[in-house]
């Protein structure tokens, strides 16, 4: 065998070489640019448009949902007072309540809440003053939950004054 | 083209989602409306509590207990030029039996509705072990527009929310009168103050 040939294919040819070149020529490589198959990009971007799709679903739904509570917000209870001291009162209560009241007060009250021409009949008389006499229940219940709030307001206000100008405390109670 | 598409289509769910988890946050912790409070957190807590004091004084009831204050009564006269012009008074004390009934983050709900910028820390005392009082202050310009009390001590919680022009010199004077001796809330400090000037 010509040894040259298969260095730098000089000298005599080989027949055995040549037809080794013809069938293992057809595998020679080829320089050629990168050539990315459609069909995987597309299912790569369907995904994606998939992803976005459902995230902007549940965004959606999250801020439906906020926006269902904040509908649903419950209403403010009732004033009602649970401490040992104040009682809510019934509407027999709120009647011997109002016998326990100043009669001058119960008039003036009356005059400001309802107007005073004289009824004809004894029935409406009657219907005029249970409502009055409701309302002035109602006010005094309503004065005894504001006293109650101003009194647990004006405590915790003169705790702070205390603690932040003892001093002053201390000299009024040396005068008191 | 395709790909600031794809950034816009991002940004925009992202701020769905921002938009989404701030709405449900504001369920979840509601702030101030108006400078009231939400006291849903607190009424929770009310199941453990030995007494319980829940008052919702709102402008109607205030202007009807007003009427029946009696101007020959000083006192009265005092709470009903206090109370002219509020829309509210919201109150709720909670008192436990023993101590450890409940923990700092059960008021935080709270404490996170008056670091809203509608409030103003004016003063805050505390102590290790009698606790602590926190007055806010709602400002409308130079006046003032609502009045919190935050008082947070080892057996009691009490939360007190004035909305309205509110004299806070006439408030803290209004202990003592009104025919009612000093409440009791702090009377073990009175006792010591006592005893130091005896001695």
């Amino acid at each position: 065998m010509n040894e040259d040939y298969l260095w730098d294919r000089s000298g005599e040819t080989d027949h055995e070489v040549q037809e080794l070149e013809e069938v293992l020529g057809t595998l020679r490589y080829q320089p050629r640019p990168l050539e990315i198959p459609e069909q995987s990009f597309r299912r790569h971007h369907r995904f994606v448009i998939r992803g976005l799709a459902i995230a902007a679903a549940i965004a959606m739904f999250a801020f439906g949902l906020g926006v269902w509570l904040a509908m649903q917000q419950p209403e403010t209870p009732d004033s009602a007072v649970t401490a040992p001291s104040v009682a809510t009162p019934t509407v027999e209560d709120t009647r011997a309540a109002a016998g326990q009241v100043d009669a001058q007060k119960l008039k003036d009250l009356q005059a400001a809440i309802v107007p005073t021409p004289a009824a004809k009949s004894p029935t409406i008389k009657r219907r005029r003053s249970n409502l009055s006499t409701t309302r002035v229940a109602e006010a005094k219940v309503a004065k005894d939950q504001l006293m109650l709030a101003l009194r647990l307001a004006s405590s915790k206000l003169s705790l702070v004054q205390k603690k932040t100008q003892p001093e002053t405390v201390h000299n009024q109670h040396k005068i008191g | 083209m395709k790909k600031f598409c794809f950034q816009v289509s991002l940004l925009i769910i992202a701020m769905m989602f921002a938009a989404a988890a701030a709405s449900v946050s504001a369920q979840v912790n509601p702030p101030a409306q108006d400078g009231r409070i939400n006291f849903a957190f607190l009424d929770a807590l009310a199941a453990k509590a030995n007494d319980t004091v829940n008052l919702n004084i709102d402008e109607r009831m205030m202007q009807i207990s007003a009427q029946f204050l009696s101007g020959d009564d000083p006192d009265e006269q005092k709470v009903k030029e206090l109370v002219n012009g509020l829309k509210g008074i919201y109150v709720r004390s909670l008192e436990f039996e023993t101590e450890n009934q409940y923990t700092l983050s059960d008021i935080e709900p709270i404490r996170a509705q008056l670091r809203s910028p509608l409030w103003t820390r004016m003063v805050g005392v505390h102590n290790k072990a009698e606790g602590g009082v926190e007055v806010y202050l709602m400002m409308n310009g130079n006046q003032v527009g609502g009045l919190t009390v935050l008082s947070v001590e080892p057996k009691e919680i009490t939360v007190v929310n004035i909305l309205g022009p509110i004299d806070l010199d006439k408030l803290s004077q209004l202990e003592g009168h009104l025919g009612i001796p000093q409440l009791g809330l702090d009377r073990a400090k009175q006792r010591r103050h006592d005893r130091e000037d005896e001695q």
